[in-house]
């Protein structure tokens, strides 16, 4: 006799129906599963790059309180052997190229900056002209808005091309008696700058590429021969040339470096360029060197030509303009032009000649000697329609650091 | 019938097990809460990194609050390590950030 069981057929459609939920609910609850998996590690792939991020930030704090930058070291953040920063430091032109590389286990974040150093102190001094027998001569609408640092025999009032000096007084501060040879520029900048000249070697200049962008290690270019640069270069760059570099008006250059003998700018260039010479850098008209940009000519210890630093009319730079020379020559010293309508934001510093012509320095001018060719003569330490004001100085402006002050690190980019 | 009985139990088994799943994956992810929270949070970081005044030590908001804790930098006096933390109202700490900032003003002196 058979059971009930095996005589009756079970019906089992409920069961069926519920393995297919079951089945059903399995795959969606695998594909939550594995959602949230997703998810929960993007997130703390997500937590741990924004720590990163902000170890950085608290990073790039630390580099502007130090004192000195280290070459490459790895530090503790906040002491507690969690938050590790790798800082590496390099000169590049008279700035400071600062790398910070935080990181934890897998992860890490790498950021590139451009520091420079200024005083603390906001300089007051107008013009520093150093000793000579020859008094300061100023005419026109001359304005020494700031100390001043003169010869022995003081400062007169002159006329020249039919301009008396007009002005109820003939500077702005107090007058100080100069020494013979000009206060030294900041160690720390003349290093950065041999640094720069004494660079021989590097990648090969390829004039074929319209672009070149480095973004955190310093690319350098040489070339052997002239360079007409009409591209866009950006970056970490340092170009260098053995005979000249031509920059043309439509080429785009930001934060780049040019270490060439000559190096020439286009009407019209604008930019942001560092640049370093040998025998002449020569700006075109109506040029415009922004911030953070600098002219460097280190002139050689008896050339037998006079090396200059020549900024055409209406040119504006935001950033110094130093010229070096070893020693002041019976012939063929440096000298540093500024044409009529040239505005300078920072710091001209000319161990040779210079000449201002109709210009403004928003800033100081430290020279060796002031030298004026007018239609009729030529004048020595003369000043006619020159505007020097250093209390319009962006306070952003890295300075040469010739008052010895006590100096701090400036964010620059 | 016991079939019946059986996918039943059944049923409520597989229920049971996705809504604990579901649950257990909806306790994990990241609250709507702590995220405002922690909006607010980098709103109070921001205020205090382009103020620099370290004074005020808490900010009362409707249900949590946010905590400075400021102290010198072991290694260099001109930093201060400032610790920013959320707390909800039940004390329990929701976000914690914690920064280097420069002590000083980058200001010139004139």
């Amino acid at each position: 006799m058979k059971s009930f069981w095996c005589r009756k057929k079970v019906k089992a459609n409920a069961l069926y129906i519920v393995v297919s939920i079951a089945i059903v609910v399995g795959v969606l609850l695998l594909g939550l599963l594995t959602l949230s998996g997703v998810f929960s590690k993007a997130e703390t792939r997500f937590l741990i790059q924004n720590k990163l991020i902000l170890n950085v930030r608290s990073g790039l704090e630390f580099c502007l309180a130090s004192s000195e930058l280290p070459e490459d070291k790895v530090v503790d953040l906040f002491q507690e052997e969690k938050d590790s920063l790798r800082i590496r430091s390099a000169p590049y032109g008279i700035f400071t190229a600062v790398e910070l590389s935080a990181f934890h286990v897998g992860d890490s974040i790498n950021k590139g900056f451009l520091l420079g150093n200024k005083s603390n102190q906001k300089s007051k001094t107008a013009l520093y002209l150093a000793n000579s027998n020859k008094a300061l001569g100023l005419c026109g609408k001359t304005k020494l808005n700031g100390n001043v640092f003169v010869p022995e025999s003081g400062v007169e009032r002159l006329y020249i091309e039919g301009q008396n000096f007009v002005g109820t007084s003939l500077f702005q501060g107090t007058k100080q008696v100069s020494k013979s040879i000009l206060p030294a520029v900041h160690p720390k900048i003349i290093s950065n700058i041999n640094e720069v000249y004494a660079i021989n070697t590097g990648s090969v200049y390829r004039d074929d590429l319209d672009t070149i962008v480095s973004e955190y290690s310093t690319l350098v270019l040489k070339a052997e021969e002239g360079i007409l640069l009409n591209k866009v270069v950006k970056g970490r760059v340092i170009i260098v040339s053995s005979d000249f570099i031509h920059v043309s008006s439509g080429a785009e250059l930001e934060n780049v470096v040019l270490k060439a003998p000559v190096v020439v700018f286009d009407r019209g260039f604008e930019g942001s360029v560092q640049v370093f010479a040998r025998d002449s850098i020569i700006l075109g008209e109506e040029c415009y060197l922004k911030y953070p940009s600098a002219l460097v000519l280190k002139t050689p210890p008896k050339p037998s030509y006079s090396p200059k630093i020549l900024l055409g009319s209406n040119t504006k730079l935001a950033g110094n303009i130093i010229l070096q020379q070893s020693s002041f020559n019976v012939r063929n010293n440096g000298m540093v032009t500024l044409n009529k309508g040239v505005v300078v934001n920072g710091t001209v510093y000319s161990e040779g000649y210079t000449q201002l012509r109709y210009c403004e320095i928003q800033g100081e001018v430290y020279a060796k000697k002031l030298f004026l060719k007018a239609r009729a003569s030529i004048y020595e330490n003369t000043l006619l329609n020159v505007v020097i004001d250093p209390s319009r100085k962006e306070n952003y402006m890295v300075d040469l650091g010739i008052e010895n002050s006590e100096r701090s690190w400036i964010y620059i980019q | 019938m016991p079939q019946v009985v059986t996918a039943m139990a059944l049923l409520g088994i597989i229920i049971s097990i996705a809504m604990l799943v579901f649950g257990n994956i909806l306790h994990q992810s990241t609250s709507l809460e702590d995220k405002r929270v922690s909006m607010f949070l980098d709103a109070q970081v921001n205020r205090v990194i382009e103020s620099r005044d370290y004074s005020e030590t808490t900010f009362d908001f409707d249900d949590f609050r946010i905590e400075l804790e400021v102290s010198d930098h072991i290694s260099n006096q001109n930093l201060k390590v400032i610790y920013f933390s959320a707390f909800h109202k039940n004390k329990e700490e929701a976000v914690l950030e914690k920064r280097i900032l420069l002590n000083v003003n980058n200001e010139y002196e004139e």
